[in-house]
């Protein structure tokens, strides 16, 4: 009679980690030995390491066969550790301890902490000065890893799904369920549901399918690589889509203000960190206004120059054989040639590219009378402003947005800039990521939602 | 695609919208200053003359290039398209940054300039005016040595961006000078520019005008106390004599207020008070100061200073000008907008001036 009723303890205290744990398909739930002879063994798999607790769990039970020399076994471990309390065993296993609950009511810890080292390599396209430095790799389990090593709450929810008819790559919608807004949470189901592709191969791919409209200008979802991005967004309600195989994750919904912050942005002194956005809020202005301010003030609006200005720029277009805007042209597309090349070159020549196309073909350029001295300051000034940009895909897209103004400039002057600069703001605050606003620069509800969230949470 | 076809109609809508014609820079000619005068032979007519900069490709060089042209006919519009057909490139007033009257032109009146200046949309409001002598040609023919841009040094001097010169007038905008010409209670007040030598000209004169017309010159002291009771805190040095001394004392700070007195009966006065704080720049006495020296001083100086402000103000009086404008004062005070003009023409006739100047000179200088 009290045997069974320590049973149920026991058998209530692992239903109910079984629930908090729920939704997580990393959770694994074993019951060894016989019906008399009954031990459980509960783990996080992306967490613990699997052939630790084949090794040192379950091939000793079967070797001993007798269920309190096997308990004596287990305490005897260092890092082992009995409990009983709800929230501690919780927050052991989510750490990567194996629970292994006993018929005789004894529930006792096992350390078999996953630690993955080699394989996770530092980050190459979000390089940051300090802090993390790891990446997510192609592996889902390793990712989840990083992930959950970062993020230990029960409250993080991980839900896979397959995409793809032929390549069935697994996705995992990472969540921390207690921060995010289920309407979102819908719709992204909604709409990953709706995806019908043969293959997928790479996050920004689904990034691509995920919204809707094919003709969008900016990235309406954050493509990261950076397991530490990815943490902080969870923790201010976001979704994590983690893809098999591709070594980034897709984080949703994204403002615009998110593609201008680096994640050393936290790390730094206030007044630095709010003059590191400043400057890339600014890269951001010049790259796309720069060579269209040239045209316009070439070409309609001169008396907006100094004067020293107006007649040096008079002074080296005077041998150039093109209206200005030919000028700006062709010198940004020589330097969109100059960063494609250098992109898809291997590393060795990668330099070479540069010297030749950067520093010969520009002085070259000038000498000869071709373009004007100030068009290559204003080149290679638009060319690194662009690279301020911490996230590429904003960077991609800042390059062919000054494109349009240049056109508009042409055609209308310092005015077309203006209509360009009202009409790029209206677009973007159309657009809207998972129904929510994309153009929401400062994220001020967004701060409100989770101050009140940790109240609710601490009291 | 409705939405697209919608954009381009807008686009080709407002594209007589841009305002001015895409001209490449390197086309244009820009005009730095605007001299006009009185023709050399015809008294009626006008001659203008524009300094136009060549531009130049190599800015480490910064050897300056202009190209002075002087034409002659009735109307300055007219003048600047017969211009047109004698060089190769768009005239642009863009860059314009000074207009120059002949001392003889500005003599008979500048209204019509004045006017040209205003009207003309690519001359901008905020360029600097004032009378040349002998001539705006002349004038505009110096080629300081200092110069790197063509007619750079004008304008420096006149806008006070580059020397700070206690002599110079507040910079008269054609914008000052047209509400100035148009203004009941107000009159313009220009800087004189001569010419001294083919690589230098002065400027330390003012002009006054009645309206649109010269009348009469103030010399440099003048000028100088014009600017002391015009501005705050004027960046001069004024010299006192003491007990057969000489010592110079550097303005700190300076500021004059002024009200317009009418007794009842007896004669209407302005009354001047004008503070300033000072220090010692220089003295000739060799002896150390203490603070009854530096009281006995200020005394001095502020005595000395009423003199010479009392002068000028007379003089200005004389002249019946009003550049510092006492009339709008008048106006702005006073209700009865049917007859106070009138009034203060009556009472502007009368008018004496009574002028408290407290100096303080509170400083030594630096003592080492």
């Amino acid at each position: 009679m009290r045997g069974s009723q320590h049973k149920k303890e026991s058998d209530n205290l692992l239903q109910c980690i079984g629930e908090k744990l729920s939704k997580s398909t990393d959770l694994e739930q074993r019951s060894l030995g016989t019906s008399d002879q009954q031990v459980n063994l509960i783990y996080l798999k992306s967490v613990s390491h699997s052939a630790t607790v084949n090794r040192f769990v379950i091939s000793p039970f079967f070797e001993m066969k007798d269920e309190k020399g096997f308990e004596e076994y287990i305490a005897s471990f260092p890092g082992s550790k009995p409990s009983h309390d709800i929230k501690e065993i919780l927050e052991l296993l989510l750490g990567g301890h194996v629970g292994i609950f006993f018929s005789d009511n004894k529930v006792y810890l096992f350390d078999a902490v996953r630690v993955e080292a080699g394989s996770v390599a530092d980050a190459q396209t979000e390089v940051i000065v300090q802090g993390p430095s790891d990446s997510f790799n192609e592996s889902l389990e390793v990712n989840l890893n990083l992930i959950r090593r970062r993020y230990q709450s029960s409250d993080l929810k991980a839900e896979t799904t397959t995409i793809g008819h032929k390549s069935k790559t697994k996705i995992a919608i990472v969540y921390d369920e207690t921060r995010i807004e289920p309407e979102v949470l819908k719709e992204l189901k909604k709409r990953l549901d709706g995806i019908s592709v043969d293959i997928l191969q790479a996050a920004a791919e689904l990034d691509k399918y995920l919204s809707g409209n094919k003709y969008r200008l900016f990235p309406t979802t954050i493509v990261t690589e950076r397991p530490d991005r990815a943490v902080f967004n969870i923790s201010e309600g976001k979704i994590v889509l983690l893809v098999d195989t591709t070594g980034f994750a897709v984080v949703l919904p994204a403002v615009f203000n998110d593609f201008f912050t680096a994640m050393d942005d936290k790390l730094q002194v206030l007044p630095v960190g709010w003059f590191l956005k400043g400057i890339r809020y600014l890269g951001l202005i010049l790259t796309v206004l720069l060579p269209s301010f040239y045209v316009a003030f070439t070409s309609y609006n001169p008396e907006v120059w100094k004067v020293q200005i107006a007649l040096l720029v008079a002074g080296s277009r005077a041998t150039v054989p093109y209206p200005s805007y030919v000028e700006v042209l062709i010198m940004l597309l020589m330097m969109e040639f100059l960063t494609e090349a250098s992109l898809r070159l291997p590393k060795a020549i990668g330099p070479t590219a540069t010297t030749v196309g950067g520093l010969i073909l520009g002085t070259a350029a000038t000498e000869a009378g071709l373009v004007s001295n100030i068009m290559i300051i204003l080149v290679s000034a638009v060319a690194i402003s662009n690279f301020v940009i911490p996230l590429n895909m904003m960077g991609f897209t800042i390059r062919v947005v000054k494109y349009p103004f240049i056109l508009l400039a042409t055609l209308f002057g310092l005015l077309g800039i203006v209509l360009g600069l009202v009409g790029v703001i209206m677009y973007l605050c159309s657009l809207r990521s998972f129904g929510k606003p994309y153009f929401k620069i400062f994220g001020i509800d967004r701060v409100r939602i989770t101050n009140s969230q940790k109240e609710r949470e601490n009291g | 695609m409705n939405r697209i076809l919608c954009i381009l109609l807008i686009l080709l809508l407002i594209l007589p919208l841009q305002g001015c014609k895409f001209k490449d820079i390197d086309l244009k000619l820009f005009v730095m200053a605007v001299g006009i005068d009185e023709a050399e032979n015809n008294p009626n007519k006008l001659s203008v003359t524009l300094k136009i900069a060549i531009p130049q490709g190599d800015p480490k060089k910064a050897e300056e290039q202009v190209q002075i042209i002087t034409e002659e006919g009735d109307t300055i519009a007219e003048i600047v398209r017969v211009m047109k057909s004698r060089i190769d490139k768009e005239l642009d007033f863009g860059h314009c940054k000074a207009v120059l009257f002949g001392e003889k032109y500005a003599r008979k009146n500048i209204r019509e300039a004045a006017d040209w200046t205003m009207r003309r949309r690519d001359i901008q409001l905020t360029i600097y005016t004032a009378v040349a002598r002998p001539s705006a040609k002349e004038v505009l023919n110096v080629q300081p040595v200092t110069e790197r841009i063509p007619a750079n040094s004008i304008l420096l001097a006149l806008s006070k961006d580059g020397t700070e010169s206690p002599f110079i007038v507040p910079p008269a905008f054609a914008y000052v000078l047209q509400r100035r010409i148009d203004e009941r209670g107000a009159d313009p007040i220009l800087a004189l520019v001569e010419k001294k030598s083919d690589q230098e000209f002065l400027i330390n004169k003012s002009y006054l005008f009645d309206k649109s017309k010269a009348v009469t010159e103030l010399e440099p002291e003048e000028t100088r106390i014009y600017n002391l009771l015009s501005l705050k805190n004027l960046k001069t040095s004024l010299n006192v004599d003491y007990q057969g001394l000489k010592y110079a004392y550097n303005i700190e700070k300076s500021s004059a207020k002024y009200k317009i007195i009418t007794p009842t009966n007896g004669t209407p006065y302005i009354e001047y008070k004008i503070k300033i704080l000072a220090e010692v720049e220089e003295s000739h006495s060799g002896d150390i100061f203490n603070e009854k020296l530096l009281r006995d001083l200020s005394a001095a100086a502020g005595n000395q200073l009423n003199e010479r402000v009392e002068r000028t103000l007379s003089k200005i009086h004389q002249a019946k000008c009003d550049p510092l404008g006492w009339g709008l004062r008048y106006q702005s005070r006073h209700w009865n907008n049917s007859e106070e003009w009138k009034e203060w023409e009556d009472l502007s006739e009368r008018l004496e001036f009574h002028v408290k100047c407290d100096v303080d000179i509170k400083y030594t200088g630096m003592v080492r």
